[in-house]
């Protein structure tokens, strides 16, 4: 091994988690996150739905990096009508997501429909459940949808000396 | 929470399943018009996989069987809540049961044609569960035939019963693996309630059926668990050697990893040069409250006085709760600026309607640190937050800032603001926590990993202006690390004893620690640090090509445990590992455990690299499984986290045995490290012959002029040893990807190689080794005399060696490594050369000072000195402390004249000898010579013990003037139970304090 591993090489770029001719990308669980919706984006497409996507969260452990991350992908969320606006707080990003499933009961709609998704981290998901309890039971947009990203710790770690 | 608002919850168990759950999360929201959570775990979030990320990849299936309402289940207007219950409870939780069917959300992985025992399990835990039987030898194969069925749940909630049944179908026992809550074991035991009782399968998980612990719900879970918990169940109708040997294993590792020993603990710690080393302060007499951020850490600093602390956006109201009970007057309460736009400004508020007496310290950094450095949300400036804290009746407002030029002149229309400079932050806490009602102090300054990344970028000015420590004027007091609170802030051994340095590759230039209290630190002001300088041979003989070692081979999965210390790039070499696998189309997964690490904190990251990306279960490495261990810190790799991975005859170590100092050390100036026994640690679980333990730190600072290199350093060390299963070509291409720093990591990855290949072309270009020789008796009394004939005169060396001689002869001792003997001759010479200003002059003006500044720093630069010189300098109003001025390079000058002048000392013309300091300490050399005179007959009494004690004490006489002052009253407590212990026939006499007045 080693020394022909040179030839063997692909050519990757940190571009290929957004890119949309590949179909293997070396990508952290917060750059899924952001690819995510893209893919969503392209399943709609491919089958004639004209979708939107809105983003919209507050950061915290463990998803300390999404907004950032959000923030670097900005002309591949461009390029598929996703729409990245992070909260004030998690309540009022989640009200805003429950906003985008109600685009298309009023006229004026550029889409025939908004997915969104909302990300907190635990207690960001408790100081929510408000606006989530109200906005599960109105409900999502038919070709809509909403994903609620819910952070939660669990490297607090084995008890000491359990391996 | 989710299942309160009956939102259905799917939990991925990896990356992978991030994105194949994310699409169906949607599909399943579009179909059943409910919300959908995707749980984000640590492990997942944190980990790196190379990922499928074909959009075709999953295909939904939509229920033909469910009936949805004739107007379906989607959001409308206009809308009843009752008709929204309805909706809710009658059709979409079924919705989405359905469409979990339909698609397989959840599924049967293993199964048996006579099932016996089942596990159901969830996310995360699916891996650890498929792991835990990988470890133990069991494969499908063996399943199918012991009976063993496992069923992975890809929507905890709701569960969906028929695949359910289907699973419970047949089974005696079944094992429920999840995290934390038991949200499925519940579920699951509701829907068996009513089968029959004798087809009815026993569950047990977080108890077993007679309520002893099983699988505990209050720790994350790992495969040596979970294995242990499968083991206990399946031994009673089925044995095999693998399964026992692992079960061994596992319980004698786990022995081993509780047995106690000496160690020392990394306590995640505020950044080098961080506002809130200053900012958290309070003054004698008060205390603090905390709050979310990273100034949460304040709350486990011992000087902080910082109690409890709050969700986001409760900062203070706790107080209104304890004020009218307590008697005390008054509280302060930290507020990162992130959490006040977040939500906290509707907690002063309600501090301000309650009327409690209350400071906010709101600490404007510029940035939220804690989670990467963002700009806060909608870009609040200072200007904004003072108006806007103005408006909700806040009637006494306090900018506080390092920089007060930048306010100079603003706000001047406002009643009850002012500003000051982060100096007159006591004074200016004493003052507002006598202010009735709600105070609020703005501390500004950025936040220094902020302004280290903006430097980096050169969106900063790098301000050339460096600090440097005087060695030989140094006393080791631990003055400037308190004052600083700053890990930048380390030791230097010294045959005088350990001194203070500043890591100048970590020094993010805050200056804060020039205000310790001594005459040692100066200004460099111009120039740069010196780069190394490699000889232009020298650099082609390093940094050559190399023969290429034959790498591992991936008939199982390469498992390597980084570890190191936040901050200082560790995640960086597990994510160029990956990277470089992905690039070779390998298989590879990463996963960080950070904790609140942001700086100085404890960090593991776990790498595997396979032949695919398949072969991968779980993403942590499971115990005793590693391959490589790179440890980039000793004591992070002495811990059970690393020790847990560890076996003889598997893994190999390469461990950066470098003394980097934690936070401890800043408030104990004697604090030890026990280098010695993390090492017997490491090697005592690895094997003798599988460690390597390289000083990285010192070869990467010297070498590569900057420590930060140490770690690409240790990474090229493995690689050439055949420890990285990934060829140089990939690693360096993901070094390019990774586009920090690239030429420098590529020098110190092949710096490293070059160090397994050739270690003796690295050691011959270090130098001195570092590492202090101890000193034998002889060696000690030659040294110290002729520093004393520089001091003063030989005469005055002579009353020193004639001293130690008396003790020699009398020492019973004499021959032990630590001796009176030898105590006092370090001691008694610490006395003797009392750091006058003479002194100081001399030791800054006899050219080995300039030599180490000159080996440090390159370029034109300027000296400036941090100095409070007793007879020249002002008192602070408050403390009554002697404050410290800057003085320019002519001061150089006037210290060479000075040191000149020495011959004065001790003369009626010494005009500096008449100062009450310098009074006090010629009292404790006398008092120490007449001590030890008076010790001397008693030296053989079984007491020797004491007597050593009380000959090491003047060593902790350390510092400068007040600081000294206050070491000298400590000391004098340990001196009188010291002199106790002797049995009180010693002629010993208190302490004499001079009086100062």
């Amino acid at each position: 091994m080693g020394r022909d591993m040179g030839q063997a090489l692909k050519t990757v770029s940190l571009d290929d988690k957004y890119a949309l001719d590949k179909t293997r990308a070396y990508m952290t669980g917060i750059e899924a996150l952001v690819r995510l919706p893209i893919l969503q984006h392209q399943r709609d497409r491919k089958r004639g739905l004209n979708t939107a996507g809105f983003i919209s969260g507050y950061r915290g452990s463990p998803l300390g990096g999404v907004d950032q991350a959000m923030w670097k992908a900005r002309p591949w969320l461009d390029r598929h009508d996703i729409h990245f606006q992070p909260g004030v707080n998690e309540d009022l990003a989640a009200t805003a997501v429950w906003g985008s499933q109600q685009t298309n009961l009023f006229e004026g709609a550029k889409y025939d429909g908004v997915f969104g998704m909302w990300y907190g981290k635990g207690p960001g998901v408790d100081r929510s459940m408000d606006v989530i309890k109200h906005a599960n039971a109105f409900g999502t947009a038919p070709h809509g949808g909403v994903l609620a990203v819910a952070g939660r710790n669990t490297c607090s770690s084995a008890p000491r000396y359990r391996c | 929470m989710f299942i309160g608002a009956s939102v259905p919850v799917l939990s991925p168990a990896n990356v992978q399943e991030v994105l194949d759950l994310g699409v169906f999360g949607w599909e399943l929201s579009r179909y059943s018009g409910t919300w959908v959570a995707l749980k984000a775990i640590t492990e997942n979030m944190d980990s790196a996989i190379s990922a499928d990320i074909d959009p075709d990849r999953i295909n939904i299936v939509i229920p033909e069987e469910f009936e949805l309402p004739a107007d379906g289940v989607h959001g409308r207007w206009p809308d009843r809540p009752l008709d929204q219950e309805l909706r809710l409870n009658k059709y979409k939780i079924y919705a989405a049961r359905e469409f979990a069917r339909v698609n397989k959300l959840n599924r049967i992985v293993l199964d048996s044609p006579n099932p016996r025992l089942g596990i159901i399990t969830s996310g995360k835990s699916y891996l650890d569960v498929m792991q835990a039987l990988e470890d133990m030898g069991i494969s499908e194969a063996v399943a199918a035939e012991i009976g063993l069925r496992v069923y992975k749940v890809g929507m905890p909630w709701p569960l969906e019963p028929r695949t359910t049944h289907d699973f419970a179908e047949g089974l005696e026992e079944i094992l429920v693996v999840e995290e934390k809550r038991s949200i499925i074991e519940d579920q699951l035991t509701g829907q068996l309630y009513n089968y029959p009782v004798e087809a009815r399968p026993r569950v047990i998980g977080e108890f077993d059926e007679d309520g002893r612990d099983l699988l505990p719900n209050l720790a994350e879970l790992t495969p040596a668990m979970i294995a242990l918990a499968i083991a206990s169940r399946i031994r009673r109708f089925y044995r095999s050697e693998a399964m026992d040997q692992r079960v061994a294993w596992i319980e004698q590792k786990e022995a081993s990893l509780a047995t106690p020993r000496d160690t020392i603990e990394r306590v995640p710690h505020f950044c080098s040069g961080c506002p809130h080393n200053t900012s958290t302060r309070v003054p004698e007499g008060s205390r603090a409250l905390g709050g979310i951020g990273c100034h949460y850490m304040a709350t486990w600093m011992p000087d902080r006085e910082t109690h409890t602390f709050t969700q986001m956006g409760g900062e203070g109201a706790t107080w209104i709760g304890q004020a009218p009970f307590t008697e005390t007057e008054h509280i302060f309460q930290n507020l990162g600026d992130g959490t006040y736009f977040h939500s906290g400004i509707l907690a002063i508020r309600a501090a301000v309607s309650s009327g409690v007496n209350i400071t906010y310290k709101i600490l404007y950094n510029d940035a939220v640190a804690m989670t990467g450095g963002q700009p806060i949300d909608g870009s609040l400036s200072v200007e904004d937050l003072i108006l806007q804290l103005r408006g909700e009746g806040v009637r006494r407002i306090a900018l506080v800032t390092d920089d007060t030029e930048q306010w100079r002149g603003q706000f001047r229309d406002l009643a009850g603001y002012s500003l000051h400079h982060r100096d007159e932050m006591d004074a200016l806490q004493k003052e507002l926590r006598e202010y009735r009602g709600t105070s609020v102090i703005v501390y500004q300054q950025t936040c220094a990993a902020e302004k280290r990344r903006r430097r980096k970028k050169g969106a900063m000015a790098d301000p050339a202006r460096f600090l440097f420590i005087n060695d030989e004027v140094c006393e080791g007091c631990g003055d400037c690390s308190v004052k600083s609170n700053c890990l930048s802030v380390i030791p230097k051994e010294t045959a005088l004893g350990r001194k203070r340095q500043i890591d100048q590759s970590a020094c993010n230039k805050d200056y804060s620690c020039a205000r310790g209290f001594c005459p040692s630190f100066v200004t460099v002001i111009g120039g740069s640090l010196r780069k190394p300088e490699v000889k232009q041979d020298a650099t082609e003989t390093i940094f050559d090509p190399l023969p290429d070692p034959e790498l591992p081979t991936l008939d199982h999965p390469w498992n390597t445990v980084v570890t190191g210390v936040g901050g200082t790039g560790v995640l960086t070499i597990s994510a160029l590992i990956a990277m470089a696998a992905h690039i070779e189309g390998k298989g590879c997964a990463t996963m960080n455990q950070t904790g609140l690490a942001q700086k100085f904190g404890a960090v593991v990251s776990h790498v595997r690299v396979s032949e695919n990306q398949d072969d991968i279960r779980a993403v942590r490495i499971p115990a005793g499984e590693a391959d490589l261990l790179l440890g980039c810190d000793l004591v992070v790799t002495s811990t059970y986290e690393a020790m847990g991975k560890v076996a003889h005859h598997r893994t190999r170590a390469v461990v950066n045995d470098a003394e980097v100092p934690t936070a401890a050390f800043i408030l104990d100036p004697d604090a030890q490290f026990p280098t010695g026994a993390m090492k017997e640690k490491i090697t005592a679980e690895t094997g003798e012959d599988a460690c390597h333990f390289i000083d990285a730190t010192r070869i990467a600072t010297r070498l590569l002029g900057d420590s930060i290199g140490s770690n690409l350093f240790m990474l090229g060390f493995a690689w050439q040893q055949g420890l990285v299963p990934v060829s140089a070509a990939a690693l360096e291409q993901a070094i390019e990807l990774n586009g920090v720093a690239v030429e420098f990591n590529q020098r110190a990855f092949t710096l490293g190689r070059r160090f397994a290949h050739q270690p003796d072309k690295i050691l011959a270009r270090l130098g001195t080794t570092g590492e202090l020789e101890p000193q034998g008796l002889d060696e000690v009394i030659a040294d110290r005399v002729d520093r004393l004939t520089e001091y003063q005169s030989a005469t005055y060396a002579d009353r020193y060696r004639q001293q130690v001689q008396r003790v020699r002869a009398a020492d019973p001792g004499v021959e032990k490594d630590t001796s009176v003997s030898l105590a006092v001759a370090h001691n008694l010479y610490k006395l003797m050369a009392i750091k006058d200003e003479y002194e100081v002059a001399r030791l800054y003006s006899d050219g080995s000072f300039r030599r180490k500044l000159e080996e440090t720093f390159q370029g034109d630069f300027q000296l400036r000195f941090n100095l409070a010189p007793p007879l020249f300098s002002k008192r602070d109003p408050q403390t009554g402390q002697l404050l410290k001025r800057e003085f320019g390079p002519w001061m150089m000058t006037a210290m060479n004249w000075l040191a000149r002048l020495r011959f004065l000392r001790g003369t009626r013309f010494d005009l500096f000898g008449y100062s009450a300091e310098r009074g006090q300490e010629r009292a404790d050399l006398v008092d120490y010579e007449q001590l030890i005179d008076s010790i001397l007959p008693h030296l053989d009494r079984g007491n020797y013990r004491a007597a050593l004690a009380l000959a090491e004490l003047p060593a902790k006489l350390r510092g400068f003037g007040h600081v000294k002052d206050r070491n000298r009253a400590q000391l004098s407590t340990q001196r009188e139970a010291l002199l106790q212990e002797l049995g009180g026939e010693i002629a010993g006499s208190p302490v004499r304090f001079v009086d100062a007045a």
